[in-house]
């Protein structure tokens, strides 16, 4: 039975008991009172009856006033005290009252009184007299003989009611007590008990060993209570487990990650520190526990720190790199991040994560130096690639003016003019910053420059236009072709579009497009001469363009007229 | 445990000698090994209700009495019955017990059962009998030694007429009604319910004249004098039987009353008729001795009956009521 259930009856039951004691007391005390009364009443009409009878026989042998008087008084006495019972008295009570008895008794006296003076009776009236005398004595012991019995019947009514409350003193405290006994018979047996028991197995629990169990087959509250418990800790004790399992799974893992990993409460102390951190401190595990992050640091880097972790603390993530020496002494060089521990819009903390990056740095050291070193050796091997070539240009240049024939001049003049064109690249890889690519506007603008220079005609007369995106850089396979296929278009347009003095406009245009770079020459010149093929023309010049534009993956296309438009897009550009 | 154990050390050794002596003193008060019938001789009276009521509802056979009712008419008769040894117990009112004990009749009295005022004066109209003092020098019938007649006497002593003017013709029960028919009387004094077979034999001229209030009649069970001392136990238990009636009447007066109507053939009317007169009660009371006393000196006086006045104290068996019910006895002795 359920305890709520046990408790209930017993409060029920003590209420009931105190209930009804109460009525029976209050009915009791209220019964021995009107039994009291009623008994007080009985003994006035017992004595006022028994004076009637004295005073009737003192009127009947001296015929005194007074007796008269007095009788009179008495009658009317009595006559109130049996009013009064007879107004507290039940429907078949009163049926047997006295009431005709008292009226008779008036009646008689007065027959008695009207009666001449004793002495001078005749026979009759003797008679008459006796007559009233035994009927004034029998209603007088009537109402006497009634005072008596109701004066029997209510001292019994009022023993059985002072029994009832003599009863009621031995037994209510002896149920009281029962009822307590019995409460606390129950709360001792089905309570406290079963809560010792359950706080004996929590105590256990608290103290860690999981494996306590209250056992309870109760089938109460307490009972369920018990046995949710044991269920609780069943649960908890695995879990337990687990969470150990986890616990050194997680350990493991930190332990053999390459990096410092510890967490630190909002108060600063260590909640955590994997098995580098401990090593990178020279401190056991017991000893970085619990300890703040100012002790652990020392004062010094302490301060040199605090801007993060106050940072962290505030909730921003910190990234930065310290060198400092290790437990060894030497220098050690470290990328640490501080991250906060967010709960609900509160840092609780913030996890660290220190990486040594000592050899990384000391490669990147050793690769930059390895890398200085290189970029110096390809500028000066840019450097004296450019001199030879404007060494081969110089020959060329020199060697066409010692040569009568137009045409090998010509030749040998177009030769040098390429080799410029290559040693220009050399010359803007040497100076760019990467060494490995130029700007593509500054590089054409150079090479027009040159171009034009080299044809003798002047900047001002044929004003030559570059276009191309600033970002747009040549590496240095595609520079060379480049700028040998510019040369080409460039010294024919210079060479052949402009005639005679003829002013101009050269446009070189650069276009970024899906499939590559669109480059396009175009002048306002005279234009392609009459019957004009680039698939059938022979020369030397176009032959090498066509070849450079295949390098730059893409196609020659000639326009002609007004002026001249070559065109490709480099899809290796 | 054994008897010997389980008993005071006084009486275990001596178990031997008490034992046969409580045992012989069972058999002598005649309850336990000498029962025997007790007949008793009823007055088919509503005034014998208790004794009907104790019967009807088994209160006898409670106590283990065999007790066998004789019905006789009025309460001078039962006494007869009882002082010709035919009954041991019978209902009888004050005066028989007068006459008879001035007789010199032993019997005892074993306790009221009820006291009424039944007694009528019965007249019919146009005889100019309007009240007690019309009777002087008229021809009264009446139950001669009976409550009635000592009833009609103290009412004409009360009303100033001297009881030698009226000519007292005794009748029989029976023959009330007839007497007014034969002219033979001017007016009856009879008890109930003979008082109310004449009001109905009348009819529309019966005319009951107001009479004085006068000391109630005693109704009471009577035990014969072979008895004196014997059967103690016998008569408390029909004390007790008859206590259990009064209880009952009281406790439940409808059925009561239906007891009283199916024993007597009295109908409703009837019934309300007499009920309100009388009033059931068991105790022996000191006025029954004064009313006795009283009847007893009209007796002497009047020549009803002759001889030395009684103690009526030893008339009275007041042992058996005080075992039962001490608070109804007043009567010291």
């Amino acid at each position: 039975m359920r305890l709520r259930t046990q408790f209930a009856m017993l409060v029920t039951l003590a209420v009931a008991v105190g209930v009804g004691a109460l009525s029976t007391l209050v009915w009791s005390v209220r019964e021995a009172r009107t039994a009291a009364h009623e008994q007080e009443l009985a003994v006035t009409v017992a004595r006022e009856v028994t004076g009637l009878l004295v005073l009737t026989q003192d009127y009947l042998l001296h015929g005194e006033p007074r007796a008269q008087q007095q009788w009179l008084a008495r009658y009317r006495i009595l006559s109130e005290a049996i009013a009064t019972q007879a107004t507290a008295r039940s429907g078949a009570e009163r049926e047997g009252a006295p009431g005709e008895e008292i009226e008779a008794l008036s009646v008689l006296f007065a027959e008695l009184k009207s009666l001449p003076e004793p002495g001078r009776d005749t026979p009759l009236l003797a008679r008459q007299r006796e007559l009233l005398v035994d009927s004034l004595l029998t209603e007088a012991q009537t109402i006497s003989e009634h005072a008596y019995t109701r004066e029997r019947e209510f001292t019994r009514r009022r023993n059985a009611a002072e029994t009832r409350l003599m009863t009621l003193a031995v037994l209510l405290p002896a149920v009281l007590a029962l009822l307590f006994a019995l409460g606390g018979w129950l709360l001792a047996r089905r309570v406290l008990r079963p809560l010792a028991q359950l706080s004996s197995s929590m105590d256990a629990v608290a103290s860690g060993q999981l494996s306590g169990r209250t056992g309870s087959t109760a089938r109460d509250e307490l009972g369920e209570l018990s046995r949710r418990f044991d269920s609780m800790t069943a649960q908890l004790e695995e879990r337990s487990a687990s969470l150990r399992s986890s616990e050194a799974m997680l350990r493991l893992v930190t332990d053999n990650l390459p990096a410092m990993i510890g967490y630190w409460d909002s108060e600063l102390r260590n909640r955590f520190a994997n098995a580098d951190y401990v090593r990178w401190f020279g401190k056991t595990p017991q000893e970085i526990h619990g300890r703040t992050i100012g002790e652990l640091l020392g004062p010094e880097l302490y301060e040199k720190n605090r801007p993060f972790i106050n940072a962290a603390l505030a909730g921003k993530r910190q990234d930065f790199s310290r060198s400092i020496p290790g437990p060894d002494g030497v220098l050690r060089h470290s990328q640490a991040s501080y991250i906060p521990d967010v709960h609900l819009g509160r840092v609780d903390g913030f996890f660290v994560l220190v990486t040594d990056v000592t050899d990384r740095v000391k490669a990147e050291q050793a690769l930059a130096q390895s890398l200085a070193e290189k970029e110096t050796l390809l500028k000066e091997v840019y450097h004296r690639i450019k001199n030879n070539l404007q060494v081969v240009q110089s020959l060329l240049n020199i060697q066409s003016r010692s040569v009568q024939d137009a045409n090998a001049r010509t030749a040998l003049q177009d030769m040098a003019q390429r080799v410029r064109s290559m040693a220009l690249v050399h010359e803007q890889l040497y100076r760019a910053p990467d060494l490995s690519a130029i700007p593509l506007k500054k590089y054409v603008e150079d090479l027009v420059r040159q171009i034009a220079t080299g044809s003798a005609r002047a900047l001002d007369e044929i004003r030559v236009e570059v276009q191309a995106p600033p970002q747009l850089d040549l590496g240095m396979d595609a520079a060379i072709p480049l700028g040998l296929l510019l040369t080409e278009l460039l010294s024919n347009s210079f060479k052949h579009g402009f005639p005679e003095g003829r002013q101009g406009r050269i446009v070189v245009r650069f276009d970024p497009e899906p499939d590559g770079v669109r480059v396009c020459v175009s002048d306002d010149g005279v234009g392609l001469p009459p019957g004009f093929d680039p698939e059938t023309a022979h020369s030397m010049g176009l032959q090498l363009a066509s070849s450079l534009a295949t390098q730059l993956g893409g196609r020659l296309h000639f326009e002609s007229g007004p002026g001249t438009t070559v065109w490709l897009v480099a899809s290796r550009l | 445990m054994s008897l010997e154990t389980s008993m005071p050390t006084c009486l275990r050794v001596q178990w031997f000698v008490w034992l046969p002596s409580f045992v012989l003193l069972l058999c002598g008060a005649g309850s336990v090994c000498a029962a025997g019938d007790l007949a008793f001789a009823v007055a088919r009276l509503p005034l014998s209700l208790p004794v009907y009521v104790a019967e009807a509802k088994g209160y006898f056979d409670a106590e283990k009495l065999q007790v066998k009712t004789v019905d006789c008419e009025i309460g001078r008769q039962c006494l007869d019955l009882l002082l010709d040894g035919k009954t041991q117990l019978a209902t009888t009112a004050d005066a028989p017990i007068v006459i008879s004990s001035l007789r010199g009749a032993r019997f005892a009295i074993l306790a009221t059962i009820a006291t009424t005022r039944n007694n009528k004066i019965v007249t019919r109209r146009g005889r100019g009998i309007t009240s007690i003092a019309d009777l002087a020098d008229r021809r009264v019938g009446t139950f001669v030694g009976t409550s009635a007649h000592y009833f009609l006497e103290l009412n004409l002593l009360s009303s100033g007429i001297d009881p030698a003017r009226v000519v007292v013709l005794p009748i029989q029960p029976a023959d009330a009604a007839k007497a007014f028919a034969s002219e033979a009387v001017d007016a009856v004094v009879v008890f109930e319910p003979f008082a109310l077979n004449v009001v109905r034999a009348l009819g529309a001229q019966a005319q009951v004249v107001p009479s004085r209030r006068l000391p109630a009649d005693t109704w009471n069970v009577v035990v014969a004098d072979a008895l004196s001392g014997q059967r103690e136990l016998e008569l408390q238990g029909l004390c007790r039987a008859l206590d259990r009636a009064m209880l009952f009447i009281a406790s439940e007066p409808a059925q009561a009353r239906e007891i009283l109507r199916r024993r007597l053939g009295l109908d409703d009317a009837a019934l309300e008729w007499v009920w309100k007169d009388t009033h059931y009660a068991l105790e022996l009371r000191q006025s029954l001795v004064t009313g006795l006393e009283g009847q007893t000196r009209w007796a002497l006086r009047s020549g009803h009956a002759t001889g030395t006045k009684p103690n009526y104290l030893e008339y009275i068996r007041m042992g058996p009521l005080s075992a039962v019910r001490p608070g109804a006895v007043s009567i010291v002795r």
